[in-house]
């Protein structure tokens, strides 16, 4: 008997130490593609080429040019502009869709997931649209009597707008699980004390939401750093960010040094934040390990004054209005920002099949020609073959590596599992347009830029952040007593894996993978380096048909992505499980 | 006490036109025909309750009996379908949850985990916006009640069950409510601890004098709580009285077969006896009419075994410490009794006759 316990705890221990190292595949990966690239192009712009000396000149050059200082505050304002433009319209949304039931929530959620599953690329082409000198939105403000010479776009509100509406569902999603999370009874346990409605919501809710709100103004304020999409199309240059101005240094200038300097500076700016909200908030509200929120300080006495300012001025108009009149303002609220969210995904399938031969909203007349133009374009279907193809490959090397990651991390008690969740949560935090920058140094050296083979391997590594976190909640879901039940009923390692664990994680393995797919399907910073102007993907010629010359071959190509986006993200949520 | 049903329920409006009077207990909370309905189903079927000044009262049931609803209804987190309820003499049925002067012990306590244990006490006198010395006052005073003065700026999650369970206590104790409702509280503890935990809440129900309704489905720990036990079935009230009266005289099947132990015999009333199919049963007292149909309730410590007017074959014997029970099959018939476990073991499969005393069983009418 206790020879055979002994036997026992032996094996479970080498088990233990063998699903760990299943992680390795996914380390070494990040290792090679993100940390050495991203180190490899910050240390040569510390190094004086010629010589090979330590060298700051182009650090000197950025700091002392007005124009570089300049764009540096643009990037940071416009950031946390957009953070707080997302907290403040996205809390209220979080909470309408917290306060209701199981399967009313699960509806509405599309509402916000559709949007979401859409590029931002895609949603600001149509605001380009919607919001032109003449279009529909000037046209309605005009009609209800505003100035007639609107110029909603290229300005710093069209940039706050169409950044803080492409990262609008980010924050939902982000602050809703917290909300979530809080106990049911609570309100109802703070009103039977005594507190009023408005009372128990901001002195209960509103404080034991602030994780979910910090987590969420962490991630809005650190991928809008790395940003230029919104800032190149909807801004002037104004409101040039960091971003556009790597791609200017490495695509115009080829002065890699500098875009290296200015990825340190982006990479250590979110380092910071990243440090300062860990001081502040800890880490485990965004890994999602327990709500253990720090008290006191600073952050705590700006909280509670927020509270009580909060809750004394929700009693006092709550004592004004009936409540059904506060009711009815915040629905009111809640519907349109959803249909604000919405109407651009909406606005394409008109717009493609306008017979005009300019874009325009709505259109005057039908026509199929421009998916005519789109279908018999070389160009547009190359690019269309080439995303299918770099998408699937990238969503079967994804999940397979952080399949194995998952996997040997949800068996793992060991300390270690923190730091490993993290690795695999880099190419989140790293900004984009750094990886980007990156792999098109490092990748060009091994002659892969400009291949295909170099867009794979890029978009598996910025896939594999939202991959594992699917795997790895499908894995910590799976009850592993059922393998050793397996086990006793006569069921052998691979059996017990074939009958018992496939079965029950292929779904989650599905929604992984097809996630992993779309992600590719519609990334465009990394395809824009590595892909090198030779390599043309969807997004990517989408983009350079935006920038050059707006046609209604982008509707149609716009309806085309929609359209894949939105049957492959229903299948996949359903084959999620919950 | 000859009739167990208490007079308090159907001479409701007496009492309380002559509350002033020191012989009659102050009403704190008058239930009246109160229902609730969801769609087609009755939850709550026209219910009277009243609860006295400083009683504790438990309202027990099996699930879906209605008790959750009623408790519901009283504080105010649902709104009743007809009947009113009246807190201290002011009718409340449409009182908002934050206007009742009331206190709730949620099942799972719901202490707030961004707050520490004296905030989460201090929190109903702040709603009440006290002086800040008053609420620290008050807390410290709520918290040594409770025997937690030592854990005041803890936060909840670094307390024990128990100990998060006092916390409970002492938020509704602070504000000296009328009415302390109690949901379940003993639910998540486990066996020893909910001990403890019940003579805990009988010291401090004793020394505050708070009136406290108390729901649970555990027939033990409403026994060994209560004043008064109010048992609930299918949305109705099925007794109302101490816990003595419902175990030595339960007023219908229901009550007696979910109070306690017993054995319930059916049969017909024939000459002053029961006809039933382990033989004829004597009924004590006045015999009912001539037909009746009901059944003979035994509860097992009354049972003789070795001798008597029946005979059965032990099925089983359940050893308990500090009794043996052995379950009796006579036929059909399924007798449930005692003997002391000093006495030696009964073999199972033998055969064995018992029976009781008369006057200590009782004869119960079906229902119509």
């Amino acid at each position: 008997m206790a020879e055979l316990s002994a036997k026992d705890t032996f094996s479970r221990k080498r088990l233990r130490a063998d699903s760990l190292w299943l992680t390795m595949p996914g380390l070494v990966y990040m290792a090679l593609l993100l940390i050495l690239p991203a180190g490899a192009l910050i240390w040569q712009s510390f190094v004086d080429p010629k010589s090979g000396a330590f060298d700051l000149s182009v650090y000197r050059q950025m700091f002392s040019a007005g124009v570089y200082v300049k764009v540096l505050a643009n990037t940071f304002a416009i950031s946390a502009q957009v953070t707080l433009v997302c907290l403040l319209v996205g809390y209220p949304i979080a909470v309408w869709l917290a306060g209701m039931s199981e399967r009313r929530r699960r509806m509405a959620m599309w509402l916000v997931l559709l949007p979401f599953w859409v590029s931002p690329l895609l949603k600001n082409f149509a605001w380009i649209v919607l919001l032109a000198r003449k279009g529909i939105v000037a046209q309605m403000l005009t009609g209800m009597g505003f100035d007639t010479q609107l110029d909603l776009l290229y300005g710093r509100g069209a940039v706050i707008f169409g950044m803080a509406h492409a990262m609008l569902p980010v924050a939902i999603l982000t602050m809703l699980p917290t909300m979530l999370s809080i106990d049911g009874r609570l309100i109802p346990a703070a009103m039977t004390m005594g507190a009023s409605r408005s009372q128990s919501f901001w002195r209960i809710f509103v404080p034991l939401s602030m994780p979910g709100v910090a987590a969420a103004g962490l991630l809005i304020f650190v991928m809008g750093l790395g940003f230029f999409i919104t800032p190149a199309l909807l801004g002037s240059p104004r409101e040039t960010v960091i971003g556009q101005m790597m791609i200017t240094q490495v695509q115009q200038l080829f002065n890699l040094r500098l875009a290296g300097a200015l990825a340190a500076l982006l990479l250590a700016v979110t380092l910071i934040t990243i440090a300062v909200y860990d001081r502040f908030f800890g880490m485990s509200a965004v890994s999602g390990n327990g709500a253990s929120t720090k008290r006191g300080g600073v952050i705590g006495a700006i909280g509670g004054a927020v509270i009580e300012i909060g809750s004394g001025v929700s009693d006092f108009i709550a004592n004004l209005f009936p409540a059904r009149l506060g009711r009815g303002v915040f629905t009111a609220f809640v519907w349109i920002v959803i249909a604000i969210m919405i109407v651009p995904v909406l606005a394409f399938p008109p717009m493609a099949f306008s017979g005009s031969s300019f874009l325009e909203f709505p259109p005057k007349s039908f026509s199929l020609k421009w998916f005519q133009t789109y279908l018999s374009s070389d160009q547009w279907m190359g690019a269309t073959s080439r995303s299918a193809i770099v998408a699937i490959v990238t969503g079967i090397i994804a999940t397979l590596i952080s399949g194995m990651a998952a996997y040997g991390l949800a068996r793992t008690q060991r300390k270690a599992g923190g730091v490993i969740f993290l690795s695999f949560m880099l190419p989140m935090i790293v900004p984009n347009i750094v990886i980007g920058v990156s792999l098109f140094y490092v990748l060009a050296k091994i002659g892969l830029i400009a291949t295909d083979t170099g867009i794979i391997l890029g978009h598996t590594l910025s896939a594999m952040p939202i991959v594992f976190v699917i795997l790895l909640t499908t894995f910590r879901g799976f009850d592993w007593r059922l393998l050793q039940a397996a086990a006793t009923l006569g069921a052998n390692g691979w059996q017990q894996i074939r009958l018992v664990l496939l079965p029950l994680i292929k779904g989650g393995a599905i929604a992984a993978f097809l996630f992993g797919l779309l992600h590719s399907f519609e990334e465009l910073t990394i395809a824009l380096f590595v892909g090198a102007g030779v390599k043309q993907t969807l997004p990517k010629q989408m983009w350079d048909d935006i920038i050059l010359s707006i046609s209604p071959t982008l509707a149609a190509a716009s309806v085309f992505i929609v359209a894949v986006v939105t049957v492959l993200f229903v299948i996949a949520e359903k084959a999620r499980p919950r | 006490m000859r009739n167990p049903a208490d007079p308090i329920t159907t001479k409701g409006i007496t009492i309380a036109m002559s509350a002033a009077s020191a012989s009659t207990p102050e009403i704190k909370l008058k239930v009246q025909g109160l229902a609730k309905l969801y769609g087609q189903t009755t939850a709550l079927d026209h219910v009277d309750l009243e609860v006295r000044k400083g009683e504790l009262l438990t309202l027990l049931g099996p699930s879906g009996s209605g008790k959750t609803t009623l408790l519901q209804l009283i504080c105010g987190l649902q709104e009743p379908t007809s009947g009113t309820v009246i807190i201290d003499g002011k009718d409340q049925t449409h009182a908002p949850v934050n206007k009742r002067d009331i206190g709730v012990v949620f099942q799972n306590y719901a202490l707030f985990p961004h707050m520490s244990v004296a905030e989460n006490v201090g929190f109903a006198l702040k709603m009440r916006s006290l002086p800040k010395a008053e609420i620290d006052a008050k807390v410290a005073k709520a918290l040594a009640t409770v025997g937690l003065a030592h854990a005041a700026a803890r936060s909840p999650s670094q307390l024990s069950g128990g100990q998060q369970q006092r916390v409970a206590l002492a938020r509704c104790l602070v504000y000296d409510p009328a009415i302390i409702l109690m949901d379940e509280p003993l639910g998540a503890l486990d066996a020893k601890l909910r001990e403890v935990m019940q003579i805990e809440i009988k010291r401090i129900h004793r020394e505050t004098g708070a009136t406290i309704i108390f729901v649970t489905h555990d027939q033990q720990e409403a026994l060994a709580l209560s004043d008064r036990i109010c048992l609930m079935n299918d949305g109705k009230i099925a007794q109302l009285g101490t816990p003595r009266q419902m175990y030595d005289e339960p007023q219908n099947l229901f009550v007696a077969d979910f109070i306690g132990v017993s054995s319930i015999i059916r049969g017909t009333v024939k000459a002053g006896a029961l006809e039933a199919a382990i033989g004829t049963l004597p009924i004590a007292g006045d015999a009912p009419p001539e037909g009746t149909t009901g059944a003979i309730v035994v509860r097992p410590e009354v049972i003789t075994l070795g001798e008597g007017f029946c005979e059965g074959r032990v099925r089983e014997t359940v050893y308990g410490g500090s009794e043996l029970r052995v379950i009796i099959d006579a036929g059909e018939q399924e007798i449930i009794a005692r003997a002391p476990a000093t006495a030696g073991d009964v073999e199972v499969g033998s055969t064995v006759r018992f029976g009781w005393a008369p006057e200590t069983a009782r004869f119960l009418i079906d229902k119509a």
